[in-house]
This record gives C-alpha cells, sequence and structure tokens, in this order.
C-alpha cells in the first residue's frame, strides 16, 4: 500500500472504513508532510494540527464503536480560507481579516465535518480572491510544487499546491473567474467549479457574489465526486442555493456515454492561448474520440470577451461586499489617531482601508465603486450584464449541438512568480478560458491533459447546468485512458511515513 | 400711493413614510423583533453583517408589504427584486441597506382622505417598497457612541406619496389613515412612541410674485415621530420658504436644488443637515444574494380575499347604511375594534333605540371628540421670528467615535 499520505481521498475513506489505517495515523502523515513542505511550498495560510488530532481520534474511537460515520471519514481535507470557521482566524488572503474570527462554521465547512471529514487548514489565497497567481495574499504566494519558482495558479493556489504535493488528501476552493481550474490545471490536479447554486455560498467570505461557487480540489475525478458530494445539495439559508439533491455521481462510470457529443471551439481558443497549451488540447480530443466521442466544431466568438466582462461585474460585487471592511464596523483597525479638528470616522475607515487592503484588491474596490456610480452605471455596469447575458446565450447555443464544451484551463503553462505581476493586461488574460463558466454558472471540470517543459498542462470541460455528473464521468473515462493525472511533482510522492 | 401686490404662495408635500412591520422575525433572517429587549441580543451573523453571511427572505414581510401595497390601490408588480443601496453609517453593519429600486412591491396608488366639509382629497402613491432596517446609535455614553443592533435587519415598509399634499393638516391626515390602514390590515402597530413609523415630509413652496410663479428648494425634513411634529415642521417650512424666498430671489429649486434638512422639537423650528451629502451616491445595483421574487398564481387573490374592509370603506358604508356623518364616521372607524363594538351593538338593536340627537351627542363627546378636533385644527403657527439655527451649532451627526462592534452577544 502507498504511504498514507499518498493515498486519494477515497483511497483514505475507504483504509479508514476498512480498519487499514487510522485516522490519527492519517492526520500524522500528513501533518509530517506539511511540516517537511510548508517553508518550500506555502500551501497552507493556517493549519490547525490539534485539532485536527482531536477530531480524527474520535472518529477513531466512533469506529470502534462500529458507528456509522461520514464518507469522507478517514481523510485529511484543505479548505481555502474564506471559508468561515468558527475556530480560528478566516482571513482571506488579506490582512484586512488577519485578526477576524468568524462567530459561525460556513455551511460547506458543516457538511464537510458532517461527513467525517478532517480539516487541517486554511490555504494561501489572493487576497480577497483578486488574482491569479497567489502573489496578491497578504500570506503569500503559494508555490507550484512541479518547480516552485513557479505560480500555483491562482486564486485558491495554495489549495491545488497542497493537493499536487499530497499536504491533504483533498482541498476545498471557490471559484469566481476560474480560481478552482486555473491552480488546478497549474498543479496538475482534477477541480471542480459546480454549477451556481449547487452549493451553498452561506459564509463563504463573499467576493463576486453571483459567480462564486465553492469546489473541490482532487486528484482525480472520482475525489472529486466524493468531495462534491459530501457538500452539494440545497441549503435554506443561500437564497441562491438550488433546490436539488446532490447529483449522483459518487462513483462515476468509467465509460463515456454513447455517442457523446464535444463542441471545441479551436479556432478561438487558438487565438488567446499558447502553441503547447492548443496541443493538449488537441490531444485531449483525440483521446475523447479514442473513447468513443465525437469532437464537433464550435464558434464562440463571445468567449475572448469573458474576463473583461466579469471582471467588472466581479469588481462591482467585491466593492459592495467589503464596504463593511472598514476598521469599524470589521476588519483592521488602524492604531493612528486623526489629526485635531479632522473628521475622526472618515480617518479611522481611510486608514484602516488604506494599510488593511493591499493594491490589487483596493484596484477592484475603485473599479466596482466607479462602474456602479450613477455616472457609468450604464456604460459599463449594465452593459457587463448584457455581455454577460450573451455569452450565457453563446453557451446555451453551444449545448443545443453539444453535451459538453472543451477549453483549455488557462492560456499558458504556469510562469515563474513575479514574471506577470506588474502586467495587469495578461493577468487578465489569465482567465479568458475560465471566465464563462462562472457568468453563464455553469459546471467545469478542469484536469491534467499535457506537459510542457515539465509544468503541467490542463484542459477543462463545461457541461450545462447541473451536469456534474456528465462531467465527472466523462473526466474519469479520459483518466482511465490517460495517466497525466498519476504523476506526481518530483520530490513529494513515495515518502515513507514518519 | 399702491401697495406692492400681496405674494401668493401654495405649500407642495410630498411624503415618505416608513412604516416597522410587525413581522415575528426580522426581514432577511431568523431573528425575532421585539422591543426593549437587551442590546444586541436579537441579532445572528446575517443581520450582524458577518462576512459570508446571506439574507433570506421573509415571505410574510412582503405579504404585509403587498397587502399594504393594494390597500392603497397599488399596481402589484409581477416580479418583485432587491437592490442594495450603499452608504456609510454606524449601525448598518454591511455598509449597504437591502431596499427595493427598480422593481419595488407596488407601484402608482391612491389614498382618499375624507375632508371636513364631506368631500374627498386624494393623494397618490408613488409606491410602496420594502427594505431593512437600520440599528440604533445611542449617545449616552460620555466619550462613545454604542450600536444597538436588535433592529437592524427589520423589515420596513416605505410608502411614498405623489406631492399632492397642499397643507400641514393635510399631511397629518394622511400619515393618520395610513397608520389606519396599516392597523386595520394588521401589519404594524404603527406605535409613534416606539418609532415603529417615521416620516419625512418633502417640502416646498409656488411662490406668485408679480405673475410670476416660483418654486422654492425641495426640503427633506427627516425622520419625524409624531403626527404633531409633522404638520409643525411643514407649517414651518411653509412660512420658512416663503419668507427665504421674497428675501432671496435666488432661493429657488432651480438654484438651489434639494436639500435635508432635521426638525428641533424643542426649538420648533428646521435646521440645516448634511448639506455636503446633497449629491447622494447610492450606487444601487441588483443584489446578487436574492433572487427577484415572482408572485406565485393564486398568491395575491388570497392577500386579497384575507384583506378586511379598510377605514374608508367602512366610513362611506357608515354613512350610507346608517346616515352617519363624516365626523362621527371617522371616530367610530378609528380602529377595527371600535368600529366592529359599534356595528356588533348596531347588529344587536343598539341604534333603534336611539334617537338621531341622541346618537350625535353620544358619538362627540368630550373625550374621543378631541382627536376629531386635533385632526381639523388650524394650521399650527410656528414661533416665527426665531433666527434659523445654524449649521455649526446643530451638526446631524453629533456622534463621535464608534466604539461598539457588531460582535456577538
Amino acid at each position: 500500500m502507498s504511504a498514507i499520505g499518498d493515498l486519494s481521498a477515497c483511497e483514505a475513506a475507504a483504509a479508514f472504513a476498512r480498519g487499514d489505517i487510522t485516522a490519527r495515523a492519517a492526520v500524522d502523515a500528513i501533518a509530517a508532510r506539511i511540516e517537511r513542505f510548508q517553508s518550500r511550498l506555502n500551501a497552507y495560510a493556517a493549519t490547525a494540527v490539534e485539532d485536527a488530532r482531536e477530531r480524527a481520534e474520535d472518529l477513531d474511537r466512533r469506529r470502534r464503536r462500529g458507528e456509522a460515520l461520514g464518507r469522507l471519514a478517514g481523510a485529511v481535507l484543505a479548505i481555502n480560507d474564506n471559508f468561515a470557521t468558527a475556530r480560528g482566524v478566516t482571513a482571506c488572503g488579506s490582512r484586512m481579516l488577519a485578526g477576524y474570527h468568524a462567530p459561525y462554521d460556513a455551511a460547506a465547512v458543516a457538511r464537510i465535518v458532517a461527513a467525517g471529514g478532517i480539516i487541517i487548514g486554511k490555504t494561501v489565497m489572493d487576497e480577497f480572491a483578486a488574482g491569479g497567481t497567489t502573489e496578491t495574499s497578504a500570506v503569500g504566494p503559494a508555490r507550484n510544487p512541479w518547480d516552485p519558482s513557479h505560480t500555483p495558479g491562482g486564486a485558491a493556489g495554495g489549495g491545488a499546491c497542497a493537493v499536487a504535493a499530497r499536504l491533504c488528501h483533498g482541498g476545498y476552493g471557490s471559484d469566481t473567474d476560474g480560481s478552482i481550474r486555473l491552480p488546478a490545471a497549474f498543479c496538475g490536479i482534477t477541480g471542480l467549479k459546480p454549477t451556481y447554486g449547487r452549493v451553498s455560498r452561506y459564509g463563504l467570505a463573499a467576493c463576486g457574489s453571483s459567480l462564486e461557487q465553492i469546489g473541490p480540489f482532487a486528484r482525480d475525478a472520482r475525489d472529486a465526486a466524493l468531495l462534491l458530494s459530501a457538500i452539494a445539495g440545497h441549503d435554506p439559508r443561500d437564497a441562491t442555493s438550488a433546490p436539488l439533491p446532490p447529483p449522483d455521481c459518487l462513483v462515476p462510470p468509467a465509460n463515456l456515454p454513447r455517442g457523446l457529443r464535444i463542441g471545441f471551439p479551436r479556432a478561438g481558443c487558438e487565438r488567446s492561448c499558447e502553441p503547447a497549451v492548443l496541443a493538449s488540447a488537441d490531444d485531449a480530443c483525440a483521446a475523447f474520440r479514442a473513447l468513443g466521442a465525437r469532437i464537433a466544431p464550435l464558434a464562440m466568438p463571445l468567449l475572448e470577451h469573458a474576463a473583461a466582462c466579469l471582471r467588472v461585474i466581479a469588481a462591482a460585487e467585491a466593492a459592495s461586499n467589503l464596504a463593511r471592511l472598514d476598521g469599524a464596523h470589521f476588519g483592521h483597525r488602524t492604531a493612528e489617531k486623526a489629526p485635531p479638528g479632522g473628521d475622526e470616522t472618515e480617518f479611522l475607515c481611510a486608514a484602516s482601508r488604506r494599510e488593511g487592503f493591499g493594491a490589487e484588491i483596493k484596484r477592484r474596490i475603485l473599479l466596482g465603486t466607479l462602474v456602479l456610480s450613477s455616472g457609468r452605471y450604464e456604460s459599463c455596469y449594465a452593459k457587463a450584464l448584457r455581455v454577460r447575458r450573451l455569452i450565457k446565450e453563446e453557451l446555451e447555443r453551444a449545448f443545443e449541438s453539444c453535451d459538453l464544451v472543451l477549453l483549455p484551463a488557462a492560456p499558458a503553462a504556469p510562469f515563474k512568480l513575479g514574471e506577470k505581476i506588474a502586467d495587469p493586461a495578461a493577468l487578465l488574460r489569465l482567465h479568458v478560458f475560465t471566465a464563462g463558466a462562472n457568468l453563464a454558472g455553469v459546471p467545469a471540470l478542469s484536469f491534467p491533459a499535457g506537459f510542457a517543459g515539465g509544468l503541467p498542462l490542463g484542459v477543462q470541460l463545461l457541461a450545462p447546468p447541473f451536469g456534474e455528473g456528465l462531467l465527472l464521468q466523462a473526466g474519469h473515462a479520459f483518466q482511465q485512458a490517460t495517466d497525466w493525472h498519476l504523476r506526481a511533482p518530483p520530490g513529494v510522492a513515495g515518502e515513507e511515513d514518519a | 400711493m399702491t401697495l406692492p401686490p400681496a405674494p401668493k404662495a401654495r405649500l407642495i408635500v410630498g411624503l415618505e413614510i416608513h412604516v416597522q412591520l410587525r413581522t415575528a422575525t426580522k426581514l432577511f433572517c431568523g431573528c425575532a423583533v421585539r422591543f426593549g429587549a437587551p442590546p444586541n441580543s436579537l441579532t445572528c451573523p446575517v443581520c450582524l453583517g458577518h462576512p459570508g453571511a446571506l439574507p433570506v427572505l421573509n415571505r410574510e414581510a412582503l405579504r404585509c408589504a403587498a397587502k399594504t401595497a393594494m390597500a392603497l390601490g397599488c399596481r402589484i408588480l409581477p416580479r418583485t427584486s432587491w437592490d442594495r443601496k450603499s452608504y456609510w453609517y454606524p449601525d448598518l453593519p454591511k455598509n449597504y441597506q437591502i431596499s427595493q429600486n427598480e422593481f419595488p412591491v407596488g407601484l402608482e396608488g391612491a389614498v382618499e382622505l375624507p375632508r371636513a366639509d364631506g368631500s374627498v382629497k386624494t393623494v397618490r402613491i408613488r409606491r410602496v417598497h420594502l427594505e431593512e432596517d437600520a440599528g440604533k446609535s445611542l449617545h449616552d455614553a460620555p466619550d462613545a457612541t454604542l450600536v444597538d443592533l436588535n433592529r437592524a435587519g427589520t423589515a420596513l415598509l416605505e410608502i411614498v406619496t405623489a406631492p399632492d399634499i397642499a397643507s400641514p393638516e393635510e399631511a397629518g391626515d394622511l400619515a393618520r389613515e395610513i397608520r389606519r390602514i396599516v392597523r386595520y390590515l394588521g401589519v404594524a402597530d404603527a406605535d409613534m412612541q416606539k418609532g415603529h413609523m417615521r416620516l419625512e415630509p418633502n417640502v416646498n413652496c409656488a411662490v406668485e410674485l408679480d405673475g410670476a410663479e416660483a418654486r422654492t428648494p425641495i426640503v427633506e425634513i427627516k425622520n419625524l415621530n409624531s403626527f404633531r411634529a409633522l404638520e409643525a415642521a411643514v407649517a414651518f417650512e411653509f412660512e420658512r420658504q416663503t419668507a427665504a424666498y421674497l428675501a432671496d430671489p435666488a432661493y429657488t429649486l432651480e438654484r438651489r436644488g434639494k436639500e435635508s434638512r432635521g426638525w428641533d422639537e424643542a426649538a420648533l423650528a428646521t435646521f440645516v443637515q448634511r448639506r455636503k451629502e446633497e449629491a447622494h451616491e447610492y450606487r444601487c445595483f441588483p443584489d446578487p444574494d436574492l433572487a427577484p421574487y415572482e408572485w406565485i398564481a393564486g398568491e395575491l387573490d388570497e392577500l386579497a380575499r384575507e384583506t378586511p374592509e379598510l377605514p374608508q370603506a367602512r366610513r362611506r358604508r357608515l354613512a350610507r347604511e346608517l346616515g352617519i356623518g363624516q365626523g362621527d364616521a371617522l371616530l367610530i372607524a378609528e380602529d377595527r375594534a371600535t368600529g366592529d363594538l359599534f356595528e356588533a351593538a348596531v347588529a344587536a338593536g343598539a341604534w333603534r333605540e336611539s334617537s338621531a340627537s341622541a346618537r350625535a351627542t353620544r358619538c362627540s363627546s368630550p373625550r374621543i371628540g378631541r382627536r376629531a378636533i386635533s385632526s381639523r385644527r388650524r394650521w399650527p403657527r410656528a414661533p416665527a421670528r426665531k433666527p434659523w439655527p445654524s449649521t455649526s451649532s446643530t451638526s446631524g451627526r453629533a456622534w463621535r467615535r464608534t466604539r461598539a462592534r457588531p460582535l456577538p452577544a
């Protein structure tokens, strides 16, 4: 058997259920690996090893008593730094919330715990998810386990890094504009953004409310199915959550449905991505064809506007959601005193925000404030909403002739930290292929599909709303026929447990 | 020598009325609504505005709002939606208020007010919408303002009239009639003492001088919490604005736009408030956390069926069926219980046994008669010769520093 730390979430849960491993041993193995790799990879913003040990021992006791435990029991998991937890800090990658203790657990956290999952820490993310590299994080950047001088992608890059480096059995992130799928591709793992409304957002510190969804970081599509099944389903506390049961995809079938049609807008992709990325997408198409799928050409001319359109909407929502972080109501409070005669409250808010927020999130808040102002609402915000509708309609048309749509996950291979951080246009282009699914609210699965220069490349499949079952089935079938997802970053797999 | 022609001035008033609905729980969370509970005891992550907490609509509040809108003759929009209205206030935890901008519950209604001479005055209703209330800032601590968020997130109904009100007493009559209506419907207690009903008149004047008519700036008088204050403040503004225009012909709507003033209960005068914020930028946009609500077939019919006979209809019926005069009908129909008692007595035969003159005497008994008179009294005279309070001495924002943070109790 592999080392406990090397197990996938499915394997860990199965081994625990059989009694082959104890939860305590699983936590100890993962904790030892975190200890060993954290300084090199900076995957975690905070760990809770002692809490995890206590919880593991409780699970072990309950299993010995023969209690029925949840489907995640035995799996050691990581969550993004923007999931509210009643214990510990919920910092969202920001200095602003470095001291913020939420008074409650997010719905997803409660469901992970109820399913027997052991949460061992919170992973590094770009500040309030504003970024694609983890470089805007107050405690970042996280590093790419395939080459620590490279970015793991973002925003939820720490989670992808942790799963790829076997610093947990699986993880959860939130995806606003590709924040799960982009780092999943960069780190060579499988990441799923569920349909908007599939997973409760209650307790996910909101940034782009109409766009973001919580989803799994996983070693493969099977793990993604397991991790999703634990958190999906209606939640009366989230008015945007769909009144549907979770998808029935716990163990996806290994074959593709007969006559599956996959649309691939190759010409549009070619314009927006590196040749190596396009080649891996072509290879993925060939693999799906070999599995019996029909690859259909597709024109999606609006695709290239998705990232810019999303940026306007996300900025507006972020500006509104983050308004409460002013040092008076919530968030970091300045120690500076107002100059005599000035407006003390105005000074308090301005100074607290100046100190608490990083440069990128400040830009987004300013952009959001601008596009919602009466002078710009029509020409910017309302226009972005119209473009969003057109992009959604374009995808709906694609799904009239195809069952799934295939796109690269990122336009480029992972790049060096620092390489693009000063180039906002290049950073925006990172989201060119991922933004569409968020705008349309449809599910999308990103999975490994090749390498360029020793660094992973990913492709993604998009499905119509609530088509997670089909997505995971297609991903699983692909992974039965390929071995990209089985490769581990150099120097992290196969370590003996302490 | 001839005297210059006397200026003729006409008062123009529109009213915004906030009514706290009598729902068991708040508008977007399950916290209880109760007056006088220990500070911050009726709160949760949602109404405290914690990051990640999400609002869920209280359908009962929406039903109350729709009932009221229907009672005010409004058209109910088939699809009603929620907007975020951004502004900063210490007792507004999220720094935005969930309100309704584009698609309110109801539009374009009307209220009929009986006049003393037996005629009817119609005031058009522009819109009826729901919004969440803010908390309360308490200024009694020596060095800080404390915030109590028990009220934060309670359901407020906002009723906006067209500028059809032409006198202070009409303003008062309209507010009183709205209170009667919401009480008849059972949707609100509308207890003025508890701040359940807050009144904000928008006042200006059309002044005719030398054959030309000018409009004075529209003044919004904030947060009045009694009918007496409403009538006095409107009357005061009428005199103040007329005098201001006669003293300075540039004191016009075109030149000065709108302004907010507060009401000083002790001085019986309005004072300048928040001038620098005249150009408010609320940055309204649809709240992404709340889907628009679409009325289900039959739902509105059901609400209409639940709606009792309203005060004006009852007054008309009393006049028609029993020949009761306007003033007496106003008294009898003042609240549902009194009206029901009266009608039960009539049904039991009381009407036949008493003579018409005796009826009149009884109905105008001094104890309740006073209220009838007060609603028809002369315009209250404002203490006119007082100088206007200066801006600096009456800053509306007396609080200094927010010490209380919205933390769980």
